[in-house]
Formats: structure tokens, C-alpha cells, sequence
């Protein structure tokens, strides 16, 4: 799995979402919580942020393509993404 | 694999409602406490070992022997069954019940949802050969929702090439105040195995499960809620689920628990097994895409 890239998507402290790219995601985003340097601007100013969702690709420039995808869509439509797991489907009501 | 505890707690921490810790050298849980109740989960096997209900008594059983070792079975908690339960059907040199209650899952989203309620899962991701007996490909998620109900969700996709067929069972260990004075009620009429006398021909169920001896059975056509009624705690527990047509009802009694070694002093009087599961003629064949849902609930009336 180390060789592969993931796509995430973090939930800030305000509710916003940010999507990144990385090999070792919670590593990345343990530097997003912890690190000054190397989190990015946007989340070291809504600190702290939690992880809600990845997907795994094969390359860097799959990645790229898919966060790009990601990045467009609209709130909802990110919402739908972070949230078609199973105790989003009725199993659970 | 995401076994940095500072790390887990940085990316899936929700301050004071999810809290990864370590128990010992290799071993690290989630404790996780809410509104509704508090429970705790090892990330090896996924396993959850409590759940308490806020002002009630434990709902699920740990002996006190139980050893929370890397690589070893957990007695107690509710062990997940996967991809076989049981024995291995043509190697039993295997180990019971598959390997997906000792190998160490991944965490893959904690929540705090609108009711109060938490929401933690994990997955586990097996590539074809990397098991003896099971050289298939299929990506096993758990999803556990705790409040004053738990609910559960393990979910089985087939991520190969050809259709799998998957044994699986939540292994759950109920406490009760003492097993000879309870009974469990659901299974009336039900067709059982019964493997205690190792018979192949099937027995059937009348009335409510009593026990005054080892118990070991698979219930089939099982669909309705069991639930086992503890006059001794003065409470109900329901066990709802859905895609699950087979439940076992496991109690060692005295012989076995000795042998056994790791119940703690009459530990056996103090659970039972209701476990719902996939298993026997249950087990589910899944096509290439297609994913398989063995969903449960626990509520105390």
C-alpha cells in the first residue's frame, strides 16, 4: 500500500473540508495537526482536522487528476462522496 | 499499517468521545465514551471488548483471564469470524474461525453523529494469496455505531475476479447474571446442528433455549430477534440483524471451560454466545463487484 497514492479529505474545526494527496495519508495529516511547516496554510489555521474520508490510486499523477476532480465538486457532492458508507445507507435506521 | 497511537489520535481522536490508547507492547485499542454509553474496540481483530450502557451493567462479556497479546484470540468481546467460520472446511490445521480476528485492521473514520451516538470503523484488506485456505481478494469493512443500541455492519466486498463464498459470524459474548436461569427466546422452531453430539442430522428447536449443559448449536432459518432474558440482571437483550440466516448459541459449561483454560473461575456461568452469523448451509456466495452486508443490533430493554 506504501507505494500507492491516496486521496483525502479532512474535516476542519469550522465544518469546511480539504483535500489533499499523499503516500502516507496519516502522516500527512498529523503534519496538518502538528506540524507549522509542513501542514498547509489552509488547515493550520482550522486546526484540528480529522480524516473522513480516502481512496487509493496507483500513481502521483492519478492523484493529481482526482484531487483535481474532488477540489471542483460542489459541498453536496462531497458530502455524498464522504458519506456512502454503510450507516449512510438505511442499514442502520 | 496505522498503529502510532499519536498519529491515530491526530487524524480519528474526537476529544473526549474517542481515545486510542495502548495496553501493552503491541496492542492498542479505542475507548470510546458518548452520551448513551461507553465502549472500547482493539485494533487487532477490530474486536470490540466492552459496551456500557450509561447507568447500566455490561452487555458484553471479557473473562478475566483474557490475554491481549499480538497475534492471539481475544475470549471474550465479540470476535469477528471471517472469511470462514468454525473449522476451515478442508484444512483444520487453519485456524477456527478465519484470520481476520487476529490480524491488525486499519482505522478508516471516527464521528460524532447528530444523536450523540459515535461512529468508529475499520477495514481490513486481503489480496488474493496472501492466506493458506482462502487465496481470494475481497476488502472487509466493520462499522460500529455506539449509543444505547450497538449496532454493527461488517461488510464483505469482492474485489477478485471470481465470485467468493464467505463464512462470517459476530462472535459476541453476552453477560448474563448466570446461564442456568436464563433462557433465549426467537429460535422456536428453528432446524439445528448440534455439534456437542456431532450429529449431521438436524434437530429442531422447541420453545426457549435453556442450559444445564456444554451447548453448541447452528441455528438455520434463524431471522427472527433473539433475545435473552436474565431474570438475574432484571433485563432483555435483543439481538436484531438482517442477511444473516444462521445463529449458534455456544456455552462450554464446566468440562470444557477447564480445558479451555482462559475462562477465569466459573467464568462460564456469566455468558453465552449468541452469535449471528453466515455459517453452515448460510454461507453467502458473492459475485465479482458485489458486496455482502451482515448487519446487527444489540438493545437492552
Amino acid at each position: 500500500m506504501s507505494s500507492e497514492w491516496q486521496i483525502y479529505i479532512v474535516s476542519c474545526s469550522d465544518g469546511s473540508f480539504y483535500t489533499g494527496i499523499a503516500k502516507d495519508v496519516l502522516r500527512r495529516i498529523d503534519e496538518h495537526n502538528q506540524d507549522d511547516l509542513k501542514a498547509a496554510r489552509y488547515t493550520r489555521a482550522r486546526r484540528p482536522v480529522r480524516l473522513i474520508y480516502k481512496e487509493l490510486v496507483a500513481t502521483r499523477s492519478e492523484a493529481a487528476k482526482r484531487e483535481h476532480e474532488i477540489k471542483k465538486m460542489s459541498r453536496k457532492e462531497k458530502e455524498v462522496l464522504v458519506k456512502k458508507a454503510p450507516h449512510e445507507q438505511g442499514f442502520f435506521d | 499499517m496505522n498503529t502510532d497511537i499519536a498519529v491515530l489520535n491526530s487524524c480519528f481522536g474526537i476529544d473526549d468521545q474517542v481515545v486510542f490508547k495502548t495496553i501493552s507492547e503491541h496492542f492498542s485499542i479505542v475507548e470510546i465514551d458518548n452520551a448513551h454509553a461507553s465502549a472500547s474496540i482493539s485494533l487487532q481483530g477490530a474486536h470490540l471488548m466492552s459496551w456500557v450502557p450509561k447507568g447500566g451493567e455490561p452487555v458484553i462479556w471479557m473473562s478475566q483471564e483474557a490475554s491481549f497479546e499480538s497475534g492471539k484470540p481475544i475470549r471474550g468481546g465479540i470476535p469477528v469470524c471471517w472469511p470462514w467460520f468454525g473449522d476451515h472446511s478442508a484444512n483444520s490445521s487453519l485456524p477456527a474461525h478465519g484470520f481476520a480476528r487476529t490480524a491488525l485492521w486499519e482505522v478508516i473514520q471516527t464521528e460524532a453523529l447528530k444523536d450523540d451516538t459515535t461512529l468508529i470503523a475499520f477495514r481490513l484488506i486481503q489480496e488474493g494469496g496472501n492466506h493458506d485456505g482462502w487465496p481470494y481478494s475481497a476488502e472487509l469493512e466493520i462499522h460500529f455505531i455506539i449509543g444505547d443500541s450497538l449496532k454493527i455492519d461488517l461488510v464483505t466486498r469482492n474485489t477478485g475476479k471470481s465470485a467468493i463464498t464467505v463464512g462470517d459470524a459476530l462472535h459476541t459474548y453476552f453477560a448474563v447474571s448466570d446461564v442456568r436461569n436464563i433462557t433465549i427466546n426467537g429460535l422456536d422452531g428453528c432446524p439445528y446442528l448440534d455439534k456437542v453430539d456431532g450429529s449431521e442430522q438436524k434437530k429442531q428447536q422447541v420453545g426457549d433455549v435453556q442450559f444445564d449443559q456444554e451447548t453448541d448449536r447452528i441455528y438455520l432459518e434463524s431471522t427472527e430477534d433473539c433475545v435473552i432474558d436474565d431474570p438475574g440482571l432484571k433485563r432483555r437483550i435483543r439481538i436484531s440483524k438482517l442477511n444473516s440466516e444462521s445463529t449458534i448459541v455456544w456455552n462450554p459449561w464446566i468440562e470444557k471451560s477447564e480445558r479451555m483454560g482462559d475462562l477465569g473461575k466459573d467464568g462460564y456461568l456469566n455468558m453465552v454466545c449468541v452469535e449471528s452469523a453466515n455459517a453452515a448451509d448460510d454461507v453467502v456466495l458473492i459475485a465479482p463487484g458485489e458486496k455482502h452486508h451482515l448487519w446487527v443490533r444489540y438493545s437492552v430493554e
